[in-house]
């Protein structure tokens, strides 16, 4: 077996999650993460936890979709919402065997079935919990990169020391929260925000991992000025690139895509929430060497900013609400980052670098 | 996928457990019976109940040993407890990777989990369950067999019209249970016991698939005669061939074997019950063509009989008590097997296919 996979478990039981004597742990997996399942029931049961592995695929989602009548959707699964409520810990590793298998299914029943878990996912989010990423054909192909070259990615954003790491996020939390504002200026970008009253969180690597982000949910009426996002996302199935938004009183006023720019309409208009900004982050994680558009891991690339047009998380003291939650990355290599008048950040370096 | 995937998911789901609307059902699967998975959490969406899968296998329980010590291996799991509380069904697709791969565990913590579990275990023993096999290169090799003829062997005995076996095994039960005792004739072969007071179970397909087998635990002291068992079976690693039996008073007072004597001795010593039969039967599958040293399906075979060496189950109101169960078989095709003065089953054909 490759030895990250023993030093990945590792990660996730002793530092995501922090496994103790006596935890229950959930594991969520595909047969493809066969391997990383192995390594982290041994992590587990070595930190004297009791771990208990679902099988969760996409194949068997979509078998649950193809099955099911409306009513069978709407059913609030109790035994699994039983399963989560008893345990302490929840280690969910995505890796997907066919990324597509739910293309063909109607969005309203994955929302249906989205709001009868809704349940679950609150009890979820409610524990000590970490999402992760398992190297497998089906990511390498989305990344263009052949297996091998994917698990040296992978394992480059993840392998690091995250309490060192954890450090420098936490410092540019404490910096930031000093003043109530943050402005990311750039090519073509000046975009303001007030941050009175918000929260920044350190992704120091508990709930994602890989991790390194620092984030925070702007004050929505506030968002002023431009910017221009220049790496590719995600959406709906299609590559949406060149992104150009300009912000009055916190609303999209003027929108541009280079692609797919009829997708970004879709997504702005969605409903009153989606035309704000629901967070802006700072990325950290220098071991991302390069977006793959998989979000775990681009919205993590050090030397970047993102923000997501929607829903704002509530731990941020965010009000937006939306249906959807996108996140768009710019590079800052040539930009700067100022919260109050303080420099955060300027052309490849953080001010703890300089 | 291989369409007999469907009927076989079709089968655990509809007959087997009789999934209705509102159930919560459990799955079991390993990385090896994900096709299964995927088809038997279609079916079961079908009848308007909502499944969860657990992945379990022989690799996942060597590494829960590998790193716990003993005192975690004693850690109630209480959240897997809470999820078979909540459930009405369980469907168990086992497929192992590689049947080894606890062999070198020591047997003592073997034990302490075994402990540590057994709440569970009778809990789930009070919901509706099934335990099926999904063919995998493991056991096609333990078979001596390819993979594809192994698939052709667990879907010949797996895929048959239940309603109907079911139908003459229950049959089989009545005319078994109007007579007061059991007798089985053939090559090197008498033996004769009282079923007074005892239970015929008719195994239709209801918690085991394959199944087809009607069985009894004889009255204890009442088993008189001998036996040839002419199939082989697989115990303690060891193939063991060519068992012949004498009983006196329901104790083995004679015994040899053609192949691991050795063997067989040391499991007629493991305790007082396993001198003693807990279980005579007859299996019923014709879809089971040969034995492949799993007696998952070796002891359904048709025209066979077997009998176990050890513990008797209770719900045929068996009470000989021993640590063992040991399946023996011996074909029948040039046997008699008379209840009473009826003759059951007489050199292929069952009583329901003499007339």
């Amino acid at each position: 077996m490759d030895p990250r996979v023993e030093e990945h478990a590792k990660i996730l039981v002793e530092w995501s999650t922090e496994v103790k004597k006596g935890d229950m742990v959930g594991i969520l997996a595909t047969p493809e993460a066969y391997d990383l399942v192995l390594t982290t029931t041994k992590r587990v049961a070595k930190a004297g936890g009791r771990p208990l592995t679902v099988l969760w695929t996409d194949e068997i989602a979509r078998a649950f979709f193809d099955g099911a009548d409306d009513e069978t959707i709407q059913l609030l699964p109790k035994h699994i919402l039983a399963v989560v409520e008893s345990s302490d810990v929840i280690i969910a590793i995505n890796a997907p065997e066919n990324t597509k298998s739910l293309a063909g299914v109607n969005p309203e029943k994955q929302m249906m079935d989205a709001k009868a878990m809704e349940p679950i996912m609150v009890t979820y989010l409610s524990k000590r919990w970490v999402a992760t990423l398992h190297p497998t054909n089906s990511l390498a192909q989305q990344g263009n990169m052949s297996l091998e070259e994917y698990r040296d990615f992978v394992y480059d954003a993840m392998l690091i020391d995250w309490k060192e790491a954890g450090k420098f996020v936490n410092l540019i939390k404490d910096r930031l929260e000093k003043q109530s504002s943050i402005r990311f200026v750039g090519p073509e970008t000046d975009l303001y925000a007030s941050t009175e009253g918000r929260i920044w969180i350190a992704g120091d690597g508990k709930n994602n991992m890989p991790c390194g982000e620092v984030f925070t949910a702007p004050v929505e009426d506030t968002v002023e000025g431009n910017i221009y996002f220049d790496i590719p996302f995600l959406q709906y199935g299609k590559v949406v690139d060149g992104v150009r938004l300009t912000f009055e009183k916190g609303e999209v006023v003027d929108y541009s895509a280079e692609k797919e720019e009829a997708t970004l309409k879709q997504v702005i208009e969605t409903d009153e929430g989606s035309k704000r900004l629901g967070e802006m982050a700072i990325g950290t994680n220098r071991g991302i060497k390069k977006y793959t558009l998989n979000m775990l891991f681009d919205e993590k690339l050090g030397d970047t900013i993102h923000c997501a047009l929607g829903l704002a998380y509530a731990d941020a003291n965010g009000t937006n609400k939306s249906a959807v939650h996108v996140d768009i990355i710019k590079s800052m290599k040539e930009g700067e980052i100022l919260a109050g008048e303080d420099v955060i950040y300027s052309k490849g370096k953080f001010f703890y670098e300089k | 996928m291989d369409l007999r995937i469907e009927e076989h998911a079709k089968i655990l789901v509809d007959y087997s457990v009789a999934i209705k609307r509102g159930d919560k059902v459990v799955i079991q699967a390993s990385p090896e019976s994900h096709e299964l998975a995927v088809a038997v959490a279609k079916y079961v969406a079908k009848a308007g109940g909502s499944s969860v899968t657990l992945m379990s296998s022989e690799e996942i329980d060597r590494a829960k040993f590998d790193g716990a010590n003993d005192e975690t291996l004693t850690v109630f799991p209480e959240h897997l407890m809470a999820l078979i509380e909540k459930s009405d069904a369980s469907i168990n697709l086992r497929a192992p990777v590689n049947t080894k791969a606890m062999a070198n565990v020591d047997p003592k913590r073997l034990m302490i989990l075994a402990k540590t579990y057994k709440p569970l275990a009778d809990l789930m023993n009070t919901k509706r369950w099934v335990v099926t096999v999904h063919p995998t290169n493991t056991l096609a090799q333990q078979g001596n067999m390819s993979l594809e003829e192994y698939r052709d062997f667990v879907y010949g005995a797996c895929l048959r019209d239940w309603e109907k076996e079911s139908e003459l095994m229950y049959k089989m039960k009545e005319h078994l249970e109007k007579h007061k005792d059991i007798r089985f004739i053939g090559p090197e072969t008498d033996i004769y016991a009282s079923t007074e007071g005892r239970i015929w179970e008719a195994a239709d397909g209801k918690y085991n698939m394959p199944d087809g087998e009607v069985f009894t635990a004889p009255v204890e002291d009442t088993v008189e005669g001998k036996i040839y068992f002419d199939v082989p079976f697989l115990q303690q690693g060891k193939v063991i061939e060519g068992v012949r039996l004498t009983f006196e008073k329901g104790e083995v007072v004679d015994y040899s074997a053609e192949k691991e004597q050795e063997t067989l001795k040391q499991l007629l010593e493991v305790d007082d019950g396993a001198r003693r039969l807990g279980e005579m039967a007859i299996g019923v599958n014709r879809g089971i063509k040969d034995y492949t040293l799993n007696m998952l399906f070796d002891e359904k075979i048709g025209d066979t009989i077997h009998c176990a060496l050890g513990m008797a189950y209770p719900e045929c109101n068996g009470v000989n008590e021993s640590a063992i169960h040991i399946d023996m078989i011996k074909t029948m095709i040039d046997g008699e097997i008379f209840a009473g003065d009826e003759l059951i089953y007489s050199k292929g054909k069952y009583f329901y296919e003499m007339y």
